[in-house]
């Protein structure tokens, strides 16, 4: 009887277990795109996991500095995001689906006058994106980064934080994005 | 400045009422552009006194001179017309190296679609810009085109590929030593600097 009652439950949380990952609503959907803001400029990549989460990658050219002289060269960015739905909103002729996530951030960037460094740590995002019922969307974003770059000071290696990633913030964020499948 | 708005309103409040006497869809609507501005030739009149020896030295010349820029202006505007929209735009740019301006102009487009939803536009600029370090109102002109993709039936996002002419008058360059004639001894700094702009365009 024991023995009977053992397989009932093991067979009910495997069929549970099963119904959970077939009711999963699992897409091969995803966007690429471009990266616009005062930052800099790029390409990013997003993959759709789900009705309520995304996974976004942005790789981009660095402006800091470059846009006001301070720098001649842009440095190179990388941000990764996994990005939540919190709310949408359906307009007449658009839906407006509300995002924030946490994430990486890791690049070869400067920070304010200071020379380019290596740089890495929490990236954070929140924004909201604009679907029109065809395939190009736009995104529009603020991130935050709470990061640290590596400085070689004469002879020693200076981990010092990344000032640039708390004041930035402001700056907004546009991707326009097409999205696949 | 002030009679400048005051006018800029007048026109578009004319706009609005004689598009409603004929009868056409008016269309109020907001956005955002960003862009780059590259600047690709400098023409220059400086005349000033020599600080050195007294003299008075007049320097004319069309120089190719390269320097990339940003641009971003806040727009707002009405569609009055068949193929007709106007918008005033306020925004932040840059025209030469380490000179940024908060231009304020009126833009008239001009689309070959008679809804102005899609399809190719034409579009002319003309404002003044206003300089954050100087007393100098710097005069903007645009011209160019681009291709409007409809988002829906209310939003909208343009390419735009165009040309500018800005004025200036900028520090006068010392042929010695590298450095910058002082103000006093200038007596006129003229510049007008040639860009092309790639630009896109949201309106909501």
């Amino acid at each position: 009887m024991k023995k009977c009652i053992n397989r009932a439950v093991i067979c009910l949380l495997l069929l549970f277990g099963m119904g959970s990952i077939v009711s999963a609503q699992e897409t091969n959907s995803f966007r690429i795109g471009s990266f616009h803001s005062a930052k800099g400029f790029g390409v990013c990549y997003e993959q759709i996991i789900d009705e309520y989460n995304f996974d976004s990658f942005c790789l981009y050219a660095d402006m800091g500095g470059v846009l006001i002289g301070e720098h001649s060269t842009p440095g190179i960015k990388f941000n990764y995001t996994r990005d939540i739905v919190f709310k949408t909103i359906e307009r007449e002729d658009k839906t407006v689906s509300l995002y924030a996530g946490p994430g990486l951030c890791c690049g070869y960037i400067s920070d304010f006058k200071s020379p380019k460094s290596i740089t890495a740590g929490i990236h954070g995002t929140v924004g909201a994106l604009l679907s029109y019922g065809h395939r190009l969307e736009l995104s529009f974003n603020f991130s935050l980064d709470l990061a640290f770059k590596l400085i070689k000071d004469d002879r020693r290696t200076i981990l010092s934080l990344y000032g640039s990633g708390l004041l930035k913030p402001l700056l907004p964020e546009i991707k326009i994005l097409y999205r696949f499948k | 400045m002030k009679k400048l708005i005051i006018s800029l309103l007048a026109f578009l409040s004319c706009l609005v009422s004689s598009a409603g006497q004929e009868g056409r869809d008016v269309r109020f609507f907001y956005g955002l552009e960003w862009g780059y501005s590259a600047v690709v030739l400098i023409s220059y009149h400086y005349n000033y006194t020599d600080p050195e020896d007294g003299y008075r030295v007049d320097v004319k010349g069309i120089d190719p001179n390269y320097h990339s820029n940003g641009m971003l202006y806040l727009r707002t505007g009405l569609e009055f017309a068949r193929h007709l929209s106007a918008s005033l735009n306020l925004g932040w740019q840059g025209i030469k190296q380490d000179t940024r301006i908060i231009p304020v102009f009126l833009r008239e487009c001009y689309h070959f679609n008679e809804n102005r939803d899609r399809g190719a536009l034409i579009y002319l600029s003309q404002g003044i810009g206003l300089h954050k370090d100087k007393q100098y109102l710097s005069f903007l002109g645009q011209f160019g085109g681009g291709y409007r993709i409809a988002l829906s039936h209310k939003n909208s996002m343009d390419l735009l590929l165009g040309l500018q002419l800005c004025t200036d008058a900028p520090k006068v360059p010392s042929r010695e030593n590298g450095s910058y004639i002082p103000n006093e001894f200038i007596r006129s700094s003229k510049a007008c600097y040639g860009a092309i702009n790639l630009g896109i365009s949201i309106s909501f």
